[in-house]
C-alpha cells in the first residue's frame, strides 16, 4: 500500500514541474504585419518615388524619442523591394511631381501602462498583503508604416488617395534590430503580390 | 512561474485533501491530469496538457458501496505557440495579417456523475463513471500584440474508467481515463471554422476516500 502512495507522490510531482507554460515576452513573437490595398487600385506603372526621409510621428510638442539608426535600412529596404517588383525610382524632387507612385515611410511608438492588482506573502504565508496592493508593468509599442499613392488618379478633396497601407507593429522591450526592419517590410511585400509593375 | 505555483500547490492539496467523511461516507478527492486534445480541439490546440486538475465528490450507495453518486469539477489547459521562426498569414477581403500565433484554450467542466465500482471495498476497486453537466470554455488566439476570445457554457458529458487502490487508511490512489465530449457552439473556432467543439482524453493520478 505504501509502494502506492510513494508511486502516487513521484508520479504526480512529475507531473507537476513539467507543468510550466511559457512566458510569451520575448519581444519580436508580438510583431504583427498587415497590409491593405484599395482593391481597384492600379499597380502596374513604370515608375515610382520614395520620400527620402522617413516621418517621425509624434504629438506636437513632445520630442522625438525614436532613433534615426534605422531610416537608412528602411529606405533601403522598401526600395530594394520596389526594384525587384519591376518599378524604376525616380530620385529626388522630381520624382515626387513625375513618378506614377509615390511612397512614403513613417514610425510612431507608443507606451501604454497596465496595472493589475496583486498580493503577496512572505515566507511561510505569513503575512499577506491584498488588494488595494497593486503592481504596475510599462511596454512601448511601436509602428512602422509604408503607404503608396497613385499620381495618376485625380485628388480627393485635395488630397491623393492611398492604394497601398502596410503597418507593421511590435514590442519595442529591446531595441529594433536591422533584420527585424528588414523582414518586416519585405513580410509587407510578400502579403502584396498585387505591387507588380508588369500587367 | 505562476503555473508551478499552482501545481505544486494542487499536488500538496491532493495529498492532504483526499478524506472521507466519516458519517456519510461521503469521498472526496483531487487529482492531477494529463490531457490529450481530439478532434476539433486538436486541430485548434495540437499540443498535451499538462496542466490539469479535477475535484470529485462521491456518496457511495448499495451493498459494498458498488455505486456512488456525486459532482466532479475540473480545470485544463491547452496551449500551443508557433515558433520563433513560423509565422502565419490571414487573408480576409484586401487586407492581409501575418504574426505569430498563440492559441489557448482551457475548459472548466462541472458535472453530476454516477460510478459503479467492481471488486471489495477492502481492496482494488476498479469503476465506469459517466460524468454529465456543463463546461464552461474560454477560447483565445493572439497575434501579434492583439487578442481574440470567445467564451462558451456547453452541455457536456465525460465517461470514465478507472481504479481505485488502497493505500493507508482510509484513502486510495485514484487513477482515472476519462473522454470529455461536448456540444459544439457557434462560439467556438477550429481549422473548420466555428461550430467546433473541444474533446479530450484526460489520464488522472490523485487520491480519494475509499468507497
Amino acid at each position: 500500500m505504501r509502494k502506492h502512495l510513494l508511486a502516487a507522490a513521484l508520479v504526480s510531482a512529475a507531473f507537476a514541474s513539467g507543468g510550466c507554460y511559457p512566458d510569451r515576452f520575448d519581444g519580436t513573437s508580438y510583431d504583427l504585419i498587415a497590409s491593405t490595398h484599395d482593391s481597384t487600385g492600379n499597380f502596374h506603372a513604370t515608375t515610382y518615388a520614395l520620400k527620402d526621409t522617413v516621418v517621425h510621428l509624434t504629438d506636437p510638442g513632445s520630442g522625438d524619442a525614436l532613433t534615426r539608426t534605422l531610416d537608412p535600412t528602411i529606405l533601403a529596404t522598401v526600395r530594394a523591394n520596389m526594384n525587384s517588383r519591376g518599378y524604376t525610382e525616380i530620385a529626388g524632387s522630381t520624382g515626387q511631381t513625375t513618378a506614377d507612385l509615390r511612397l512614403v515611410a513613417a514610425v510612431s511608438s507608443n507606451e501604454y501602462t497596465q496595472y493589475y492588482w496583486d498580493y503577496y506573502c512572505g515566507i511561510y504565508w505569513y503575512g499577506c498583503y491584498y488588494p488595494p496592493y497593486y503592481s504596475s508593468y510599462t511596454y512601448t509599442t511601436g509602428s512602422l508604416f509604408v503607404a503608396m499613392q497613385d499620381r495618376r488618379v485625380p485628388p480627393v478633396n485635395a488630397k491623393q488617395p492611398l492604394i497601398w497601407l502596410s503597418i507593421a507593429n511590435g514590442l519595442m522591450n529591446t531595441t529594433p534590430s536591422a533584420s527585424r526592419v528588414t523582414d518586416a517590410i519585405n513580410t509587407m511585400f510578400t502579403q502584396s503580390p498585387y505591387i507588380d509593375a508588369t500587367p | 512561474m505562476r503555473y508551478r505555483t499552482m501545481a505544486l500547490t494542487a499536488l500538496a492539496l491532493t495529498a492532504i485533501g483526499a478524506a472521507p467523511a466519516a458519517a456519510q461516507r461521503t469521498s472526496v478527492g483531487m487529482s492531477y491530469d494529463w490531457s490529450s486534445p481530439m478532434g476539433d480541439l486538436k486541430s485548434f490546440v495540437n499540443n498535451d496538457s499538462w496542466l490539469g486538475f479535477t475535484l470529485d465528490v462521491r456518496k457511495p450507495a448499495g451493498p459494498d458501496n458498488r455505486a456512488a453518486a456525486g459532482a466532479t469539477f475540473g480545470y485544463y489547459e491547452f496551449y500551443q505557440m508557433d515558433g520563433a521562426a513560423t509565422t502565419t498569414t490571414i487573408n480576409f477581403g484586401a487586407t492581409a495579417v501575418t504574426g505569430q500565433k498563440y492559441r489557448h484554450v482551457f475548459a472548466i467542466p462541472m458535472m453530476l456523475n454516477v460510478t459503479g465500482y467492481g471488486g471489495r471495498s477492502s481492496g482494488t476497486r476498479p469503476y465506469l463513471g459517466l460524468n454529465a453537466g456543463v463546461t464552461y470554455v474560454k477560447q483565445t488566439v493572439d497575434i501579434g500584440i492583439y487578442t481574440l476570445t470567445s467564451d462558451v457554457v456547453v452541455v457536456s458529458a465525460m465517461p470514465e474508467i478507472g481504479v481505485m487502490l488502497p493505500t493507508t487508511g482510509r484513502t486510495a490512489m485514484n487513477i482515472h481515463l476519462r473522454y470529455h465530449i461536448s456540444f459544439g457552439s457557434d462560439n467556438l473556432y477550429s481549422s473548420g471554422g466555428s461550430g467546433a467543439s473541444m474533446p479530450f482524453l484526460s489520464l488522472g493520478i490523485g487520491f480519494m476516500g475509499k468507497p
